[in-house]
């Protein structure tokens, strides 16, 4: 297991940009299922809205919003900007990667170290290490991170095992500042569960044909073709409170952290069912974990920056908050971080 | 864990209230029996017993017998 205990890094604001266009799960999937089966996918899941991003609406589309009023936010000068993860599975081309154009479209400078990190739900805890890491060894002082997808474009609709897949894209800045708290990252992988989440063909294992768009029905009455997200909601269910909850237990006795001195646990926002599990077994009270999946899906790695923003706002107005993020899925891939958010950080969501 | 144990835990997890129900339930006479369902029994399976499923086997099980013999190593009489 990768550990890192990170010095001198801080995040200064973050912002979440979700699609203007709001759905509800009942009139999507009404049209393909009785009433009934998307009440229990409403009631097992947790959800009722998720937030499609338009057509030619892409990744980096949101991105740019989210990051330019981000940057206006905290007054950041552009010009000092030198570096920028995008942490993303919905990238607007196979190549070039999405995080140079963003340098060019966000204004920032060619001494900018523009990096794309192929990861989804666990991906905000990998693209936070990954700037600490870069803040910590002096390369880098001001980073942004960008975590988030527009994963709805490769769903079926069809399919009600990924009926909460929703899209949004978060920016989040972090910079150097002498004598921060120390930040403490935990990573892990398990690249055997690969085929329990994933889109076969399109890639080079699998190139596109035209057998890749015929529409194959399961034993549940999902259709899906070989180009749209395939997950084994069993499968990675049972790795969430198996293998992530076991770590998470570790993380937490590992680095002593007191759940009395923690004022947020933020999960990735998968399930709402899952979250209270993996919160039941770490012995962490349900009122240290603030859940918002009801009201956004699943939003990939944009789901974690979007649970501040939403639920952790007005707090941030009045103290600093020590809070334990643990970020699971695609991969499979998982990682947990404890650090402190500052008061006064800049927070936003924007409609775009 | 003793079989008749396990069979309340899984008639718990499937919420299902018939008075009768054993190891000869038929599951497709459980209305709650889908993937919904499956997860449910899944999650109960892994955390009471530690064995991890998959939807395949059992989507393949017909009665409550058939789910006890997929578990069976793990329970006592």
């Amino acid at each position: 297991m990768a550990i890192a205990r990170l010095k001198n890094s801080k995040i200064a604001g973050i912002c979440c940009a979700l699609p203007d266009h709001r759905l509800s799960i009942y009139d999507i999937g009404t049209q393909y299922f009785e009433r009934s089966d998307i009440e229990k996918v409403v009631k097992s899941v947790g959800l009722e809205y998720i937030y499609k991003a338009k057509p030619n609406q892409t990744t980096s589309d949101l991105a740019l919003d989210a990051c330019n009023n981000l940057i206006d936010g905290i007054g950041w000068d552009r010009n000092v900007i030198d570096g920028l993860i995008l942490v993303t599975q919905t990238p607007d081309y196979i190549l070039p990667s999405t995080a140079n154009i963003l340098q060019d479209k966000l204004k920032l400078p060619k001494g900018c170290v523009p990096l794309q990190v192929d990861l989804g739900c666990s991906g905000y805890v990998y693209g936070l290490w990954l700037a600490s890491e870069l803040i910590s060894n002096n390369t880098c002082r001001k980073v942004i991170v960008i975590a988030g997808d527009t994963m709805s474009k490769t769903t079926s609709n069809k399919d009600k095992s990924v009926m909460m897949i929703s899209d949004c894209v978060s920016a989040t800045a972090v910079e150097h500042v002498e004598g921060c708290d120390e930040s403490i990252y935990s990573l892990y992988s398990d690249g055997s569960g690969a085929e329990n989440l994933i889109i076969k063909d399109g890639g080079f294992r699998n190139p596109v044909s035209e057998n890749s768009y015929v529409l194959i029905e399961d034993e549940d009455g999902n259709c899906r073709t070989n180009m749209n997200l395939f997950m084994d909601g069993m499968a990675i269910f049972l790795f969430a409170i198996g293998e992530v909850s076991e770590t998470l237990n570790k993380f937490i006795s590992d680095f002593n952290i007191n759940i009395d001195d923690v004022d947020g646990i933020l999960f990735h926002q998968a399930n709402r069912y899952l979250i209270s599990m993996l919160a039941k077994n770490a012995n962490i009270p349900l009122n240290k974990v603030p859940i918002n999946i009801e009201k956004f899906g699943n939003t990939s790695g944009a789901s974690i920056p979007l649970l501040i923003c939403d639920t952790l706002r007005n707090d941030l107005k009045k103290k600093d908050l020590n809070v334990v993020m643990a970020g699971f899925g695609v991969g499979l891939s998982w990682g947990f971080a404890k650090l402190l958010l500052h008061r006064g950080i800049y927070t936003d969501i924007i409609f775009v | 864990m003793l079989v008749h144990e396990f069979i309340n835990k899984l008639q718990e997890s499937l919420m299902d209230d018939h008075k009768n129900f054993g190891p000869y339930t038929k599951l497709e006479e459980v209305e709650s029996w889908d993937s919904v369902g499956r997860l449910a029994v899944a999650v109960m399976i892994k955390t009471e017993l530690g064995i991890e499923l998959t939807a395949a086997k059992l989507r393949n099980c017909t009665s409550v017998a058939d789910i006890v013999d997929l578990v069976k190593e793990k329970l006592e009489g």
